[in-house]
């Protein structure tokens, strides 16, 4: 991953590059098979690029080039039938020459193409397809996609596409995302799983991501969902053992009850964002009765979304901050801590916990006691708690311990202020630590410029969730919360729930 | 069509006097009591009573022999509405008088509306109890071309619209949904008995919620409204009827 890229890349395996090896499968042999064989696409055994080009600008060129250089650890054919070698490396005229089997095509041929090469790998042995050709159903063209939808299904060949943008596995390498390194970034292996109807969106999230430092257990842009849609997706994430949280762009869904139903099943286990787009009013307009003008489309998403369990962003910032926040161990309430060497930024925190409807945490005695010892004499012991402009590392550090320790507090969120001339960079090491302890969920709110924005992205690699402003941050662990409450729901009749960790007169759930 | 009665039934007449406003798109009936408006459009009340869905106390009259032996039956004051293919596609043409207090009123006002009909042989009268809630909800459901049949609660009458206090659930629906739906509406503290109100039986409305998704489930309709449903101290009524097939 670190190794910058070669210049000549060659089939026979590049020895400074570290190879992915083939990593086993989480999948149960209950699900469906067309489900089951989705493994390869995400670890393909072995991958041919249909289409394989030697013009840098074409899509082709720039999948196989991702899987030489990317440090795939599996088998790579290049096929093009025009062309007798792309990027150093012996071309086949047809998948089926190839000497071994075929796990995953990737297709990258014009739309007249595509039945011929999907038959022609299905023969090679291929389970999955990545068909990044367009010109089907999002045109018109709903015959051409039936055709390509048929011969996958004959066969329980997991197709993702058509028109869609590809997949990522950083784990595995596995990379048919066909917008070049150089100007899209990838992501850090992860826990977060990503699946986006829309190419477009999916690549700016991933970009970002990828900037942020936030890692990624899988990337899918399934495009036209021809074959596998958004239900099959959820329900392979269900049981993928790297994916602890989805996130999801979508414009619609194919069959509504079916994903309710894959959402419920995923939900009871990992949490869900969705950002549903296209929620215009105009289904609703030509409506005859009250309810019907009243339950629009827009609004029967969002129940359904609801009553799966799914967490629902507003915006493309939303979705980027809900997904991060998971990465939190559980909370045992919703009591808010804060602390800050901002007086200003604390007191807009604390109005953020009432309008996302939270609870500021009232302090022990103890806190308070412990907090008049260590601070300056002109400061005040409460929440927010206000160490002030001259706090340094250490500061933090034993104002953090406190809450920590507060059996009153339940998440602390730290604000820190990195512009002030008596902190340093050493107070990354602080929250580090203090998080990698789990012992209680910590958020860190940073409003700034670049030098605020660097050290965020560091805490952000990291795995804490950090956010630009006291209401981003908030709005996310509202969200948070209310996830943890609507899991731990399946375990309320339970005397102990492994999800929180707490015995039933404990839990602060709503019942 | 709703929202003119709600303004008449609001300025609350004290000497029994009747109001009259305007009804939308009543017209002829079938002899099993459901009636049909424009088109798919029909003011099915047995569907209601098939699901054990609590309705104001009915029946239509076509004279008014018939008026006067179902306001025994059901007691003042009464709502009339005209039931009319004359009517059929002016939202605005039809007719109602409420609060209808007594015999004489009950006559004057069933002639009133019957002349309005005037060349319709079909014409009729839904007679109707009239019983003024203490607030007043919508209750409906949809057939959702990508989720299915949904159900819908929220604050009825005239603002409904204007509101959008509403609360949906994709069908089916069970207990703790329904309560869950009734405890997200905006206008729940007020349900619940906001500056010493009796609250809302939520039991029942859980009930009647449940009967509507079960309702939809079943019959499939594009669209349905109850509105108003009231919520009155003898418990929860549905004045109204609309069933888009």
């Amino acid at each position: 991953m670190s190794k910058p890229s070669h210049p000549k890349p060659s089939a026979d395996s590049d020895a400074s590059v570290p190879r992915s090896k083939p990593s086993a499968s989480s999948i149960p042999s209950s699900l469906p098979r067309l489900i089951r064989n989705l493994d390869a696409v995400f670890h393909p055994k072995s991958v041919a690029v249909i289409g394989a080009s030697r013009e840098p600008y074409k899509i082709g060129h720039v999948i196989l080039r991702n899987f030489l250089e990317g440090g795939y650890g599996g088998k790579v054919y290049a096929v093009n039938p025009h062309t007798p070698d792309v990027l150093g490396m012996k071309t086949l005229k047809r998948a089926s020459d190839a000497q071994g089997k075929i796990d995953c095509a990737l297709v990258a041929v014009p739309e007249k193409f595509v039945d011929d090469a999907l038959k022609d790998s299905v023969s090679a042995g291929a389970r999955a397809a990545v068909v990044i050709t367009g010109g089907f159903s999002e045109v018109g063209n709903k015959a051409g996609e039936e055709r390509i939808r048929k011969i996958a299904l004959d066969a329980d060949l997991a197709l993702i596409g058509p028109n869609c943008m590809g997949v990522l596995n950083p784990a595995a390498r596995v990379d048919s995302v066909f917008l070049p390194i150089y100007k899209m970034g990838r992501p850090h292996a992860g826990s977060i799983a990503f699946i986006s109807q829309s190419g477009a969106v999916g690549g700016c999230i991933v970009d970002l991501a990828a900037r942020a430092g936030v890692g990624m257990s899988k990337f899918v842009s399934y495009g036209n969902a021809a074959v596998i849609n958004e239900s099959h997706l959820l329900r392979y994430l269900a049981h993928d053992e790297s994916t602890q949280a989805v996130v999801s762009y979508m414009e619609g869904v194919k069959d509504g009850p079916s994903f309710m139903q894959s959402a419920r099943a995923l939900t009871k286990n990992k949490p869900l964002v969705i950002l549903k787009a296209g929620k215009s009013k105009q289904g609703a307009a030509a409506a005859a009765s009250h309810t019907g003008s009243l339950a629009g489309s827009a609004e029967v998403y969002s129940a359904a979304f609801a009553q799966s369990g799914a967490l629902e962003a507003q915006t493309l910032e939303e979705l980027f901050d809900f997904s991060k926040i998971f990465a939190l161990p559980p909370s045992r309430g919703p009591r808010i801590g804060i602390l800050t060497n901002g007086g200003g930024n604390g007191v807009l925190a604390a109005d953020s916990v009432e309008a996302e409807g939270m609870e500021l945490a009232k302090l022990s005695g103890e806190s308070v006691r412990a907090l008049k010892t260590m601070l300056p004499d002109y400061t005040t012991a409460r929440n927010p708690m206000d160490i002030i402009g001259d706090a340094d590392a250490a500061r933090y550090e034993r104002a953090l311990q406190i809450l920590l320790k507060d059996p009153a507090v339940d998440i602390v969120v730290v604000i820190v202020l990195f512009q002030t001339a008596a902190l340093d960079s050493s107070v990354i090491n602080v929250l580090v630590k203090a998080a990698q302890a789990k012992s209680k969920p910590i958020v860190v709110v940073s409003t700034g410029g670049e030098y605020t924005e660097l050290h965020r992205r560091i805490l952000d690699g990291y795995g804490i969730p950090t956010y630009p402003s006291p209401s981003s941050a908030m709005r996310a662990i509202s969200r948070f919360l209310q996830y943890e409450n609507y899991r731990c729901r399946f375990h309320a009749s339970e005397e102990y729930c492994g999800h929180c960790a707490m015995e039933k007169k404990n839990r602060w759930h709503e019942k | 069509m709703v929202s003119a009665k709600n303004t008449a039934r609001r300025s609350r007449n004290k000497n029994h006097r009747p109001q009259t406003g305007y009804c939308a798109g009543a017209g002829g009936h079938a002899p099993d009591g459901r009636v049909r408006e424009n088109g798919a459009r029909t003011m099915d009340f047995d569907l209601l009573k098939r699901y054990g869905i609590p309705i104001l106390p009915h029946a239509i009259a076509k004279d008014i022999g018939s008026a006067r032996k179902a306001a025994a039956k059901i007691g003042f004051p009464l709502a009339l509405k005209l039931i009319s293919s004359r009517f059929l596609h002016k939202t605005d043409s039809g007719a109602l008088a409420l609060n209808v207090g007594n015999e004489h009123y009950l006559r004057t006002e069933f002639e009133r509306l019957m002349r309005m009909a005037k060349g319709d042989k079909q014409a009729s009268i839904l007679v109707q109890a009239y019983r003024p809630g203490r607030f007043e909800l919508i209750v409906g459901g949809r057939m959702d071309p990508q989720f299915g049949p949904v159900v819908l609660l929220g604050t009825g009458g005239i603002y409904t619209e204007v509101l959008r206090d509403i609360s949906l659930r994709v069908c089916p629906l069970d207990e703790r949904e329904a309560r869950a739906m009734i405890r997200s509406l905006k206008s729940y503290p007020i349900l619940a008995g906001a500056r010493g109100r009796k609250p809302v039986d939520e039991a029942a409305l859980s009930r009647i919620l449940m009967r509507v998704s079960r309702l939809m489930e079943n019959e499939r309709p594009a669209e349905l409204d109850l509105n108003p449903v009231l919520v009155r101290d003898d418990g929860l009524w549905a004045a109204d009827v609309r069933v888009l097939r």
